[in-house]
C-alpha cells in the first residue's frame, strides 16, 4: 500500500510527457511544492489540467504546483 | 561515517547495496525507494548530486533526483535524460561504478513494481481508475467525510443500451464509445472529482457535491446537452448516493447508488431527459 505522495508521484509519472516529479516543502515551509517536469513534444494538449486533477485528487490542502516544460530545443525553461 | 571513510569504496558500495536490497523488500513504494537510494548514495560518498535515469518499458525515460527534490533549473531535463539509463553522480564515482550500476538495477526493479501496481488500479481502455483504484479513493473520502463532516456523492453511471451499441458497431466500436465516455468524464469533471470505469459499461464518479441539484449541473456539463458516441446517440443513466447522509461505507454507498440507478432506469431517466428523477 503506497502513501498518498507515492501515489501522486507515480500517477504523475504515468502521464505521457511527464519525465520527473519533485516534491518539497514550499517557500513558506508549510505547504507542499510539487514539480512536474514535462517534455513538450510528447505531452498531450490537456496535460496541465490532467496534472492539476491528479494533484487535487491526491493532495487535500496546501499544495503549489510548478510545471517545468522542456521543449527539447534550446536551453530555457518555462 | 568516519569509519566508513577508511573502508575501500567498493566495500562501502557493497555494504550499501546489501542494505538497499533488504530495504526494497519492505519499501512502501518503488518511487520512495529510488529517492532513498539516491539519498543514501549522496550521504555515503558525500556527493554533490545523484540522479537516476530509468528506461521503463511503458513509462519511457524517467528522471529521479535524490530525496525527491525538485530539479535545479540550470540543467534541462532532456540533457539529463540524454545521459542514458543509470545513476549519474557528481562527481562521477568511477571506482564504485559496478556497485552503483547494481543499485541502478534495483531502482529499475522498484519502478517496474510501482508501474505494475499502477496498472492494477487503472482501466487500460479508458485510462481511468478501475474498481480497485476507485475504491481506494472512495474509502479515503469516506474517512474524511466521517471525520470532518464533508459531504460527497458517489454516482454510478450506466450506459443505456450498450449491448445494442456493441451489436451495431462491433466490439471495436463499443470500445471507442467507452473511450469517448472516459475522455468526456476526464475533461468534464472538476478538480478533485474522480472518475472510474468499474464494470463493462458502468462508470463511477466521486463528486464533491452537496446533493442532487449539484449533480444536475455537473451532468449537464458532462453530457454537453446531447448524447455521446460516433452518432451522438448514446445516453447514460446515473444513480446517486450521498455520504455521510445516506451511507458511510463503501458497500452501502454502492448499494444506495445502484438502487437509485435501477429506479432511474425503470423510470427512463437517462441523463438529459429526466435528471430531476436521478435520486
Amino acid at each position: 500500500m503506497t502513501t498518498d505522495l507515492d501515489r501522486l508521484e507515480l500517477e504523475l509519472r504515468c502521464l505521457p510527457g511527464v519525465v520527473a516529479v519533485g516534491l518539497d516543502k514550499d517557500a513558506n515551509g508549510e505547504g507542499l511544492l510539487i514539480q512536474a517536469v514535462v517534455l513538450s513534444p510528447v505531452a498531450p494538449t490537456d496535460l496541465r489540467s490532467r496534472i492539476r486533477r491528479i494533484v487535487d485528487a491526491n493532495v487535500r490542502e496546501g499544495a503549489s504546483l510548478e510545471i517545468l516544460v522542456d521543449s527539447m530545443e534550446t536551453a530555457g525553461a518555462t | 561515517m568516519a569509519e566508513l571513510g577508511r573502508e575501500p569504496k567498493s566495500e562501502r558500495g557493497r555494504a550499501l547495496l546489501t542494505d538497499l536490497v533488504n530495504e526494497l523488500a519492505v519499501a512502501p513504494s518503488g518511487v520512495s525507494f529510488i529517492a532513498s537510494c539516491l539519498d543514501r548514495l549522496v550521504e555515503a560518498w558525500d556527493l554533490r548530486a545523484a540522479r537516476a535515469v530509468i528506461n521503463d518499458s511503458v513509462l519511457g525515460l524517467q528522471l529521479f533526483n535524490a530525496g525527491r527534490r525538485p530539479l535545479e533549473l540550470d540543467q534541462m531535463p532532456s540533457s539529463l535524460l540524454a545521459r542514458g539509463s543509470g545513476i549519474h553522480t557528481e562527481p562521477t564515482m568511477v571506482e564504485a561504478a559496478d556497485d552503483i550500476d547494481a543499485i541502478a538495477r534495483l531502482c529499475e526493479v522498484a519502478l517496474r513494481m510501482d508501474r505494475l501496481h499502477y496498472e492494477s488500479l487503472h482501466d487500460p481502455l479508458t485510462g481511468l481508475y478501475n474498481r480497485r483504484g476507485f475504491d481506494e479513493h472512495l474509502a479515503a473520502a469516506i474517512s474524511r467525510s466521517v471525520r470532518y463532516g464533508w459531504s460527497f456523492g458517489l454516482v454510478i453511471i450506466d450506459l443505456d443500451g450498450f449491448k445494442g451499441i456493441n451489436d451495431r458497431l462491433g466490439h471495436q466500436g463499443g470500445d471507442a464509445v467507452l473511450r469517448q465516455v472516459g475522455e468526456q468524464l476526464r475533461q468534464g469533471l472538476r478538480s478533485g472529482d474522480i472518475a472510474a470505469r468499474v464494470g463493462g459499461d458502468e462508470f463511477a464518479l466521486l463528486l464533491h457535491i452537496d446533493g442532487p441539484t449539484s449533480l444536475d449541473l455537473i451532468l449537464d456539463r458532462l453530457h454537453g446537452g446531447g448524447g455521446i458516441g460516433p452518432a451522438g446517440d448514446v445516453r447514460w443513466t446515473p444513480g446517486l448516493a450521498m455520504c455521510p447522509d445516506e451511507a458511510s461505507t463503501v458497500d452501502d454507498l454502492y448499494r444506495v447508488a445502484d438502487q437509485r440507478l435501477y429506479e432511474a432506469k425503470a423510470a427512463g431517466a437517462s441523463a438529459g431527459s429526466a435528471r430531476s428523477e436521478v435520486r
